[in-house]
C-alpha cells in the first residue's frame, strides 16, 4: 500500500511523460504480481463501491485528532480538499506498518459486508497504521472516489518497459484484461504472435521534397493527396473488435466511440488508414481535436461537443493472423466507400489528385490552410502504393525554412521501447560558443544513424547519463515549418515540425548558420 | 505589570529594559535567531547565542553584539537572562527571562526534531511561554525527515541520470544547511548560490561536519553542473533557470504539505521539510514547558488559541510582526 500511495503522490506531482512512465514501471517492478494486478485494475479505472460517507470519516477523524468540527473547517479552508484534510488530521501511530495493496483491498471488501458500526471500528484500527499518503488513498477508496490520473498510453508504455513485451501487444492485451479477475500472468505471458492480426502497419515515412527532385521526377507518374492536420491513425477490425492505432504503437482505447461503432459493422481483417481531424462548421479544426484529446473521459456530450471526422486515405486487407496486408481491390474499396457514404458526415474519402506539372501541384498546395492540411503528399501511380516503396513517397511543405545546424548532443533513449534509438540536439554558433536550438528524435536513414553512432564513439567530449556531448563538427541541413519566439528557450526561439533533411558531408562548422541568421529569419517571419 | 509585555517596538522586559526580537530600533535587543523577521538592523546592542552572532554580522553588517553560550546566564537589573536551544536554525534560541522566581520563555521559532545541523531543542520549564504557531493547525504533521531526505536524493538521482540539473529552493539560513548535510554527495556535486555559500561558511565555523560545497560563479562550465544539485534561495531561482537549462526545480518547505502544489510557486516538485514545529510538536512543547499561561504569536494564532482554551489552557493571542505565511523564512 505504501508503494501504491507513493506512486499516486508521484503521479500527482509529475507532469513529464517519461518520468510518469518511469514511476509506473518502477512500481510494477517493485511489487508482487498480486499487488500489480490490483494496481492495474485501479489504474485502468476500476472503482470500488462507497463504503462510508465522507462526513462520517470527517467525524471519526475529528474524534481521533481530539478536535472540534470548527477546527476541521479551519483546516479545510487551508487545505481545500475534504478527504485530504480528513487524512491529514488523523494522528499517525507510533510506527506505521507495511500492508500490501492486496491486504488493503481485502479489508475494503470485508468492510463493505459489515454493519456500519463495525466498519467504523475497522477504520479506526487501520488509520494509525498508515502513513498520511496511504490514508489519502485509503480514504478515497472508502468513499469510492479513488481515481488515478494516468493515461492508457502511459500505462502501456510502462508495462511494456518493465515486461520487455512490445508496447502494441501490451496495449491489445490490456483491452482484454478484466479488472480484479485477470492476473498479471495473463498480461505478461511471452509473445505468441496471436496479437499479430491486431497490430498496426508501419506508419509511412515521408521525406522532404527538394527542388532537385523536380527535375528528376516526371509529374505524369505521380498523383497527390492532401495531408490533413490531425492524428494519423489506422483502424483495424479483427474478430469483432476495433483497434485504433496511432504512431508509435499508441492505442486509442475508448477514445472515439462514434467511429468504433461504425467499424464494428465492416468486414474482419480490414485496415483503414487515414487521419482523425477535429471538425467545426469551418471544416477541419485543430483546436476541437486538441480539446477532445485532453478529455479524460469520453462521454456522449464529449462526442457532441468535440466532433471528429476520419479522413480515409487507404483501405487494406490483412491476411489472416499475419502482419502482412495488401491494398483492397476496387470492388472491396467501392463496397467500403458505399458503407461510409451511408454514415452521415463521419467519414471523408481523401481523393487522389492528378496534376499536370509540379507548378500546378505547388499552386494547389498554397491553399493548404483553407483545406486544414499540413500540405500534400505524392505517390507513385504505377505502383499504386503509398509508403510501401518508401523511396517513392515524398512530402512537400509550402516553402519550408531551413538552416544548417551543428550536431551537439546525442542521447540514447528508449523511444518506442527501442533502447537503440537516439535523440539528436542541433545547435547554432554564437560567437565562440554553441547554443542548442532543437531536438530531433529520428533519422529516416539507417546508414546515417550508423554513421553518427560511429562518430559519437570517437568524438564524445562529455557524458551526462545517456547524453553524449560530441565534438561540434557535423553540419546538417534542418528544415522546419515555422519559427517562434520563446523566452523559455536558451536560444529564445522555437522551431516547429523539425526534420533533418540531410547531413552536409563537405560542410565545416564555418558553413553552419549563426545566431544572427536565426534572428534575421525570426524577424522576417 | 507582566514581566514581558507587547509594545510598539516589540516584546519588552521593562525590568531589564531589553526587547526581544524588536521590529523597531531599540538600545538593547535579545535576538532569538538571525532570520530577517526576528533580527532587524538599527539596534544599539544585540545579545544573542554565541553562534548566532557571526550570522547576525553577515546579515546586518557591523553591529555591536554580545554572545552567550547556551545555558549561560547574564543578569540585568536583577533579571536573569539565558539562551536555550530552539532547534530552528543554527544559532537559534529560546530566551528564558527570570525575575524574582517568575520565569518567562520566548520561543522564537522552533522545531523539536534534531536536524543534525543545529543544536536540538531543549524544553525549558516556565510560568509563561510565548510560542510561535506558524503551523498551528492539525493538518500540519511532518513525516519523518529521513524519508524526505531520501525523496530529495531520489529526485536528484533521476535528474542526474537524465542529464538534468536539480535546483532546490531553500532559505539560505537553516534549510540550505539542513539539505546540504543530508544530500548523497555520491550522486554529484553540490553547487550553492553565493548567498547560501557565505552562510554555509559561517555555519561551518561552528559546525565543522557540514559538508563542503561549490559556490556558484560565472566561470563554472557545463561539466560542473550537469548532474549537480543547486541550492538556491527562493527569490533567486528564476535567475538561475536560464543558466542551468535543462533543470528541474523543487522547493523544500513546510508549505509543500499539500498535494497538488497549492503553495508550490514555480517549482515542479515540493518536499515537505520545515524548520518549524508541526501541530503535534507545538502541543508537546507547550505541554513540556509546564507553563501556566501561553501566549501565541505568528501563525494560526486565533484557531490555535481557541483550541488550547478548549484543552483547558490559559492561552492568549499576541499580535507580533513576525512573519507567519508562505513567504517567511522557515
Amino acid at each position: 500500500m505504501k508503494k501504491f500511495a507513493g506512486l499516486y503522490i508521484e503521479l500527482e506531482q509529475e507532469s513529464r511523460y517519461s518520468r510518469r512512465v518511469d514511476a509506473i514501471a518502477d512500481y510494477f517492478h517493485a511489487v508482487s504480481r498480486d499487488d500489480g494486478a490490483i494496481a492495474l485494475s485501479i489504474l485502468l479505472g476500476f472503482k470500488n463501491k462507497s463504503i462510508v460517507k465522507k462526513e462520517v470519516l470527517k467525524q471519526l477523524a475529528c474524534e481521533s485528532a481530539h478536535i472540534q468540527s470548527w477546527m476541521f473547517e479551519e483546516c479545510l479552508t487551508h487545505g481545500n480538499n475534504y478527504l485530504d484534510t480528513v487524512s491529514m488530521i488523523v494522528p499517525s501511530g507510533a510506527s506505521t506498518q507495511h500492508f500490501s495493496l492486496q491486504e488493503s483491498m481485502s479489508w475494503l471488501k470485508t468492510m463493505s459486508a459489515l454493519h456500519p458500526d463495525e466498519s467504523i471500528q475497522r477504520i479506526l484500527i487501520h488509520w494509525p497504521t498508515f502513513s498520511v499518503e496511504e490514508r489519502i488513498v485509503f480514504n478515497q477508496m472508502l468513499c469510492g472516489v479513488f481515481k488515478f490520473n494516468v493515461s492508457f498510453d502511459e500505462l502501456t508504455e510502462a508495462l511494456s518497459r518493465c515486461s520487455r513485451i512490445q508496447k502494441g501487444v501490451v496495449a491489445i492485451r490490456l483491452t482484454q484484461w478484466k479488472p480484479l479477475i485477470s492476473s498479471m500472468d495473463d498480461l505478461l505471458t511471452p509473445i505468441d504472435y496471436s496479437e499479430d492480426g491486431a497490430m498496426p502497419e508501419s506508419f509511412k515515412t515521408r521525406w522532404e521534397w527538394t527542388s532537385e527532385l523536380e527535375g528528376l521526377l516526371n509529374p505524369k507518374n505521380w498523383c497527390a493527396k492532401w495531408l490533413p492536420d490531425g492524428i494519423e491513425v489506422q483502424f483495424i477490425r479483427l474478430n469483432g473488435e476495433v483497434f485504433i492505432w496511432g504512431a508509435n504503437n499508441k492505442l486509442f482505447w475508448n477514445r472515439f466511440p462514434e467511429l468504433e461503432s461504425f467499424f464494428l459493422s465492416v468486414e474482419d481483417n480490414i485496415i483503414v488508414c487515414g487521419t482523425l481531424v477535429g471538425w467545426s462548421n469551418k471544416g477541419v479544426d485543430k483546436v476541437i481535436l486538441q480539446k477532445r484529446e485532453s478529455k479524460k473521459n469520453i462521454t456522449a456530450k464529449t462526442v457532441t461537443d468535440f466532433p471528429v471526422r476520419f479522413i480515409v486515405s487507404e483501405v487494406r486487407r490483412r491476411f489472416a493472423n499475419s502482419k502482412e496486408s495488401e491494398i483492397v481491390n476496387d470492388e472491396m474499396l467501392n463496397r467500403f466507400l458505399h458503407q461510409i457514404n451511408n454514415v452521415d458526415s463521419l467519414f471523408i474519402w481523401n481523393e487522389s489528385i492528378i496534376f499536370k506539372s509540379w507548378e500546378d501541384l505547388f499552386a494547389m498546395q498554397s491553399r493548404k490552410r483553407m483545406r486544414g492540411s499540413l500540405g500534400m503528399e505524392i505517390f507513385s501511380i504505377s505502383t499504386n502504393e503509398i509508403g510501401v516503396e518508401q523511396t517513392k513517397s515524398y512530402f512537400r511543405r509550402n516553402e519550408p525554412y531551413s538552416l544548417n545546424l551543428i550536431l551537439l548532443y546525442v542521447k540514447s533513449g528508449t523511444y518506442n521501447g527501442d533502447k537503440s534509438s537516439e535523440e539528436y540536439t542541433f545547435g547554432i554558433r554564437h560567437e565562440s560558443s554553441f547554443i542548442p536550438i532543437t531536438r530531433v528524435s529520428s533519422f529516416h536513414n539507417d546508414d546515417e544513424r550508423a554513421f553518427i553512432r560511429e562518430f559519437v564513439k570517437v568524438n564524445t567530449l562529455e557524458k551526462f547519463g545517456p547524453v553524449r556531448n560530441v565534438n561540434p563538427e557535423l553540419v546538417f541541413k534542418i528544415s522546419f515549418a515555422s519559427i517562434y519566439l520563446n523566452e523559455r528557450k536558451k536560444s529564445r526561439v522555437e522551431l516547429v515540425n523539425v526534420n533533418v533533411v540531410c547531413r552536409l558531408p563537405h560542410a565545416s562548422i564555418n558553413d553552419a548558420h549563426q545566431m544572427q541568421d536565426l534572428l534575421n529569419l525570426l524577424s522576417k517571419t | 505589570m507582566a514581566l514581558i509585555e507587547l509594545t510598539k517596538h516589540g516584546l519588552y522586559c521593562a525590568q531589564a529594559d531589553v526587547y526581544i526580537d524588536p521590529w523597531k530600533s531599540v538600545p538593547k535587543a535579545l535576538i532569538t535567531h538571525a532570520h530577517s523577521d526576528h533580527a532587524r538592523s538599527g539596534n544599539g546592542l544585540y545579545i544573542a547565542q554565541v553562534h548566532c552572532v557571526p550570522l547576525l554580522n553577515l546579515r546586518l553588517g557591523k553591529i555591536n553584539a554580545q554572545g552567550l553560550k547556551y545555558g549561560e546566564q547574564m543578569t540585568i537589573n536583577g533579571v536573569k537572562i539565558s539562551f536555550h536551544p530552539a532547534g530552528h536554525v543554527p544559532g537559534s534560541s529560546q530566551i528564558r527571562i527570570e525575575y524574582k522566581g517568575e520565569v518567562w520563555v520566548v520561543s522564537g521559532d522552533y522545531k523539536l526534531e534534531d536536524d543534525g545541523v543545529c543544536t536540538p531543542f531543549e524544553s525549558v520549564k516556565c510560568h509563561s511561554f510565548i510560542s510561535e504557531s506558524t503551523f498551528g493547525l492539525p493538518i500540519y504533521q511532518w513525516k519523518d525527515q529521513h524519508e524526505v531526505y531520501a525523496e530529495i536524493n531520489n529526485w536528484w538521482k533521476k535528474n542526474a541520470t537524465d542529464g538534468v540539473v536539480s535546483v532546490i529552493m531553500a532559505y539560505s539560513l537553516g534549510k540550505a544547511q539542513r539539505i546540504l548535510k543530508h544530500l548523497d554527495q555520491g550522486i554529484g556535486k553540490v553547487i550553492v548560490h553565493p548567498v547560501v555559500g557565505v552562510m554555509n561558511e559561517a555555519v561551518r565555523d561552528f559546525t565543522p561536519d557540514l559538508p563542503m560545497d561549490i559556490i556558484w560563479n560565472k566561470d563554472l562550465t557545463a561539466s560542473n553542473y550537469r548532474n549537480a544539485m543547486l541550492i538556491v534561495p527562493p527569490n533567486s531561482a528564476e535567475a538561475m533557470l536560464e543558466m542551468f537549462n535543462p533543470c528541474s526545480i523543487a522547493f523544500a518547505s513546510g508549505w509543500m504539505n499539500f498535494r497538488g502544489g497549492k503553495y508550490q510557486m514555480s517549482s515542479e516538485r515540493g518536499f515537505t521539510l520545515s524548520d518549524h514545529a508541526d501541530w503535534s510538536s507545538l502541543n508537546k512543547a507547550i505541554e513540556a514547558s509546564d507553563a501556566e499561561q501561553i501566549f501565541v504569536t505568528h501563525g494560526f494564532v486565533k484557531p490555535y488559541v481557541k483550541w488550547l482554551r478548549e484543552q483547558g489552557k490559559n492561552a492568549f493571542e499576541l499580535e507580533t510582526l513576525f512573519s507567519s505565511n508562505g513567504s517567511s523564512e522557515e
